[in-house]
């Protein structure tokens, strides 16, 4: 493998150019398999990400780089302070991207973001969050409800 | 890795502050890649996630899928008893292997349980689970009918205190 001091350019969809320190590159799985087959010489053209999304992504990349030697309390909370900086919908798409690039610990990460959230709410407040159509018949709620009904019962 | 499905990207502009963004991206609708709330919904509790079938009918069937059930009875194990499996789909399924016996054991262990137990909890758990399986045989063989949901009396053991 070349030296860590390469580079490797990224190209987001909106056609945003950034050059990454190849051991920041290289958390994403997909970039680090490239790079081993040596398809990574030229720009990487991401069609399903954006710029902004990107920077997000190679800002938590870098700090897991520079965070090698921390703590892992540490890193810990530098991932809480990240995370929560993040609104719902960019939440999301940060996820699409860390799947695409395979980035696993951010993956991790966003989506239990997104389970944390989801924790704790009642269906509808479920609902109201993430815009979802309530599509079960009164019936079927009920019958669903009841043979979960120990998780209502917050006593429990 | 989670499959990736193809969704285009219409943002136009980019700006560096989160807030700004909101109308100039389209708004995500969490339904719409199934592979992703699976990974979601697989990093809920059980609790939450009985709640999240409530909600809709994907939700509602992704809450029945016997994977995230599997994967809350040994989510502290590492790495987790796959050899298992087939038993444990035989027996009835993880779902019910968590209902009837992970989460009593868990819940009768308390605060004294031990990370190094965890081993010793699945196999509890799993004998447990052979019992509930040869109760639910001979109630569905005396009644003539299958017993369904209803708990095998020998388990009763774990929900309520005992004297010894």
């Amino acid at each position: 493998m070349a030296s860590t001091l390469k580079k490797i350019i990224l190209k987001s969809c909106d056609g945003k150019i950034l050059e990454v320190e190849e051991a920041v590159a290289v958390q994403s799985q997909m970039i680090k398999n490239m790079i081993e087959d040596d398809c990574a010489n030229e720009e990487i053209p991401l069609p399903d990400i954006t710029g902004e999304i990107l920077s997000m992504i190679i800002e938590y990349c870098k700090m897991h780089v520079d965070g090698e030697n921390n703590s892992n309390n540490e890193l810990i909370a530098r991932d809480a302070d990240f995370i929560t900086r993040v609104d719902l919908n960019t939440l999301y798409y940060l996820i699409v991207a860390a799947n695409f690039l395979n980035v696993k610990s951010l993956l991790d990460l966003t989506c239990q973001r997104v389970a944390d959230i989801i924790k704790g709410k009642s269906p509808e407040e479920i609902r109201l969050t993430f815009n979802i159509k309530n599509d079960f018949t009164p019936e079927e709620e009920e019958e669903i409800r009841k043979k979960n009904a120990w998780a209502f019962d917050y006593k429990d | 890795m989670v499959q990736y499905h193809h969704r285009g990207c219409h943002r136009q502009g980019n700006h560096e502050t989160v807030g700004e963004n909101k109308e100039k991206r389209p708004k995500f609708f969490i339904n719409d890649h199934v592979d992703i709330l699976i990974e979601i919904l697989k990093r809920l509790d059980c609790r939450s996630l009985c709640v999240a079938a409530s909600v809709c009918r994907l939700w509602c069937t992704i809450a029945r899928n016997d994977s995230l059930w599997e994967n809350l009875c040994f989510r502290h194990v590492s790495p987790p008893p796959t050899s298992v499996r087939s038993v444990v789909l035989a027996l009835g399924g993880y779902k019910r292997l968590y209902m009837g016996c992970v989460r009593p054991v868990r819940s009768r262990l308390g605060r004294a349980r031990r990370a190094s137990w965890a081993r010793d909890e699945v196999q509890l758990s799993l004998s447990l689970f052979c019992v509930d399986y040869y109760e639910r045989l001979g109630g569905s063989n005396s009644n003539g009918r299958v017993v369904g949901e209803s708990s095998p009396s020998s388990l009763m053991f774990l929900c309520k205190p005992v004297n010894v």
